[in-house]
């Protein structure tokens, strides 16, 4: 028999390990708190004596938002349709569920049984959207830019707070409905069905189907309804509440399945570090120390065959997703064209950022061993950056397929290679900054536990870098494409060989700051 | 606090249905008696691993058949090779593994079949200091207790007691992540002590701790040890394993290489010399 008591101080914990303490209690979480809720009362404040501007940005953006036949209910019904996807690839992988080694270790190595941590779990997920709110004033300034309305800014952090959890409650659900009830297959069926059904009545009704919708809707209009001027205060409020329904239900669920659970279900973190880490390990021959450091941290990760099948997946789904769109909504007009080339290229910029923090994060850890028994570290900081250089030209080649197959304009895919100086540049910036910062706070020579916090978050803060170099790189590319053939067949073939000395001369000085600068100072 | 408990006496009553799982297997246990007789006197058999087999997803088979008993009032040092199964008994010993083979009995309570009862017996250090890291060292403590409905007025002597013990008092609102291991690997034993344990589960308890913490805890547990506890420790440190431990078993490839007090290890190698090159010479054959 669940006992209340213990879940509840189970909860209570979690919630405060989680969500209380980290804003409350660090002096990090203490300034962004304050920062966040000074920035949205002085902002709350402009909106009340009318000095804010009377256009806001959602104003600006909604001509562009109807070129693409988008409105509220049809932008909730995409993103249900991507919790459906999320879905599916929850199913698929179909791992146990990860907790952090604490609550794996330390927690149910105490008298409690798992279902009653399981339920402590979900509720501290339920709850830790309340409880974090203060702390997600950024998101309510968002909001409140994007809309001009304070309360509808309040209200977009919860339902980005609603859908944040929904998507944590749906992995956990389906990880134990795989395990608990063994019909994996037959919900990845139903799932895909149900995507399959939605994607072709929207393909034949040219538009956005309802069947999308069906199973995620109120949590997915729960971020988006506060954002239209169209629905009414209240029936925002009402759509927030049935989303954090939705979400009470689906932990209903997911707690009745995690009745009787198996220890084996459950696996610390750490565990999937370990498998990131083997599955990671190559095959190196014997060689120079420059071969051997480019085929660990270069060829090893960009030719392995997990890297290759991801990116063709990226690129077939790019290119349906292109195609799919031009028969969805036909080749963009002017205003739909100004809109994609400023959205896209910003969404999948942020996608390379969280790409190439885990990059840097993953290779930077290893610093101190580079440092113990690398003699010149240059080879370390090429291969680095080029590995970040072919990822932003990864990144080109999905968006700029996507958008060719969509705008009807095959020409684009000759700026692919416009991305590689471009890439490199960025990369370079970025790893100068953080290989300085450590060297200058002589983390090498104290610790051999990697880059510490400061270099984390400076690594956050240089990602702003590699955002703008992607979308003015995209800007240009746009921009020439209008351009003869052979002014843009001969600009790439010059990115590709300006690109060769540009990173043999970055990683020349990158490498002696890497190699040097904390011993001589 | 009205919806917490609406949502969980829900699920109480959603939980009725049952929810089988096909595959689910089902543990061989081995009931082994509680009380066993050594000559003239009755031994309470505190811990029982028997026929312990463990293998790892990728095909490791950390443990081949293990079996071993401690007796209350012993202190029992688990000495082995690394990736012998030192760790992986003792995971298995709190429910934190679930053995392929075999079972494990606490004062008789099965881990497997009645994980709760069992564990409430039972206290944990794991081999590496993970904690909450955002809590500070008194939440921690407070929380840990809290889970054993052990109110915090009944031990704050105790808890007093021990925190200045490991020198942590200064600490106590310290958060943890601001913690070096040596202090984390503190705080975590204070945890296990002031559960006041009837079996205590140590997974190298001293690793990182300076030389008085080391004296302190090794002075505690012969304390709780006295009164009636017992204890199950895994260490590389066979200096201490000689001086400390009662009774000492030989871990190597997954198998009890041998069992006895240092004395009796000594004499089944024919060494005379220290539980090192005893050691040596049993895990090399």
């Amino acid at each position: 028999m669940t006992r209340p008591r213990i879940v509840l101080h189970i909860a209570w914990y979690l919630v405060k390990n989680r969500a209380i303490n980290p804003f409350l209690k660090k002096r990090s979480g203490q300034i962004l708190l304050v920062l966040m809720t000074g920035l949205f009362l002085i902002n709350s404040l402009q909106y009340l004596v009318g000095a804010a501007q009377s256009r806001t940005i959602l104003d600006a953006v909604r001509p562009y938002l109807h070129g693409l036949g988008l409105d509220h209910s049809s932008i909730a019904v995409l993103i249900s349709g991507f919790l459906i996807i999320y879905t599916i690839y929850t199913l698929v992988r179909g791992k146990p569920i990860y907790l952090r080694e604490e609550e794996y270790e330390v927690l149910l190595s105490q008298p409690i049984s798992l279902d009653e941590f399981m339920l402590a779990n979900i509720i501290s997920i339920l709850v830790s959207p309340l409880v974090l709110a203060p702390a997600f004033f950024g998101l309510a300034l968002f909001g409140m830019v994007f809309t001009g309305d304070p309360i509808r800014g309040v209200l977009v952090m919860f339902g980005g707070l609603i859908l944040l959890s929904g998507a944590i409650m749906i992995e956990i659900l389906f990880k134990l409905a795989v395990r608990k009830t063994g019909h994996k297959l037959l919900l990845i069926i139903m799932f895909i069905a149900l995507l399959a059904a939605g994607i072709t009545h929207s393909l034949i009704a040219g538009t956005y189907s309802l069947i999308l919708g069906i199973p995620y809707m109120p949590i997915a209009a729960s971020l988006v309804y506060p954002f239209s001027k169209s629905v009414s205060l209240a029936s925002a409020i009402a759509v927030l509440l049935l989303g954090y329904v939705e979400i009470s239900g689906l932990s209903l669920v997911a707690s009745v399945l995690s009745r009787r659970i198996d220890i084996e279900d459950l696996s610390p973190r750490s565990i999937v570090n370990i498998k990131l880490v083997e599955g990671g390990v190559p095959r190196i021959r014997y060689g120079s120390p420059r071969s051997i450091l480019y085929s660990y941290l270069f060829t090893s990760r960009i030719l392995g065959s997990k890297h290759l099948l991801g990116l063709t997946v990226l690129l077939s789904v790019a290119g349906l997703a292109g195609l799919a769109a031009q028969r969805l909504l036909g080749v963009p007009g002017d205003t739909g064209i100004a809109f994609i080339e400023f959205f896209i290229p910003m969404m999948i910029g942020m996608a390379l950022y969280s790409l190439s923090s885990h990059v840097l994060a993953m290779d930077l850890r290893c610093y101190w061993l580079y440092r113990t028994y690398v003699i010149d570290m240059a080879p370390v900081a090429g291969a680095i950056i080029s590995k970040l250089a072919v990822n932003s030209v990864e990144a080109a080649a999905i968006m700029l397929l996507g958008l060719s197959l969509y705008m009807n304009k095959i020409r684009l895919l000759l700026m692919i290679p416009y991305y590689l100086p471009a890439g490199i540049a960025g990369a370079a910036l970025q790893l100068i900054t953080l290989s300085y910062l450590a060297s200058k706070r002589q983390v090498i020579r104290e610790t051999t536990a990697g880059i510490y916090s400061v270099e984390g978050l400076t690594a956050v803060l240089l990602e702003v870098i590699v955002i703008a170099v992607f979308m003015g790189v995209s800007s240009l590319a746009f921009y020439l494409s209008g351009q003869p053939l052979p002014v843009l067949v001969a600009g790439g073939i010059i990115s590709i060989i300006v690109s060769y000395p540009l990173l043999r001369f970055v990683e020349r000085i990158i490498g002696d700051i890497m190699t040097y600068y904390d011993v001589l100072i | 606090m009205f919806y917490p408990y609406t949502f969980i006496l829900l699920i109480n009553v959603l939980s009725r249905v049952e929810i089988t799982n096909s595959s689910s297997r089902r543990n061989s246990e081995i009931n082994y008696f509680q009380i066993s007789r050594h000559g003239d006197h009755c031994l309470v058999n505190a811990l029982v691993l028997a026929d312990l087999h463990k293998t790892y997803p990728g095909g490791v088979r950390a443990l081949r058949g293990l079996s071993l008993t401690i007796n209350e009032g012993e202190i029992y040092g688990l000495i082995g090779p690394n990736g012998a199964g030192k760790s992986t008994t003792l995971k298995i010993t709190v429910g934190l593994l679930k053995p392929d083979k075999g079972g494990v009995l606490i004062y008789g309570r099965s881990v497997m079949k009645n994980r709760v009862e069992a564990l409430k017996l039972t206290s944990y250090v794991p081999e590496n200091p993970v904690v909450f890291k955002n809590l500070t060292v008194k939440e921690f403590l407070r929380f840990i207790t809290g889970l054993r409905n052990i109110r915090w007025e009944e031990i704050a002597d105790y808890a007093e007691y021990l925190v200045e013990g490991f020198s942590l008092s200064e600490k106590e609102n310290t958060m943890l992540y601001q913690l070096s291991r040596g202090m984390l690997q503190k705080v975590l034993v204070t945890a296990a002590f002031l559960v006041r344990p009837k079996l205590m589960v140590m997974d190298e308890p001293m690793a990182g701790m300076d030389p008085e913490a080391q004296h302190f805890f090794k002075k505690e547990v012969k304390r709780l040890v006295s009164s009636g506890a017992t204890a199950l420790i895994s260490s590389h440190l066979l200096d201490m394993v000689e001086r400390f431990c009662t009774r000492v078993g030989i871990i190597n490839k997954g198998r009890l290489v041998a069992e006895g007090t240092v004395e009796e290890i000594k004499r089944i190698a024919s060494e005379e010399s220290s539980l090192e090159e005893v050691f040596l010479k049993i895990i090399k054959g």
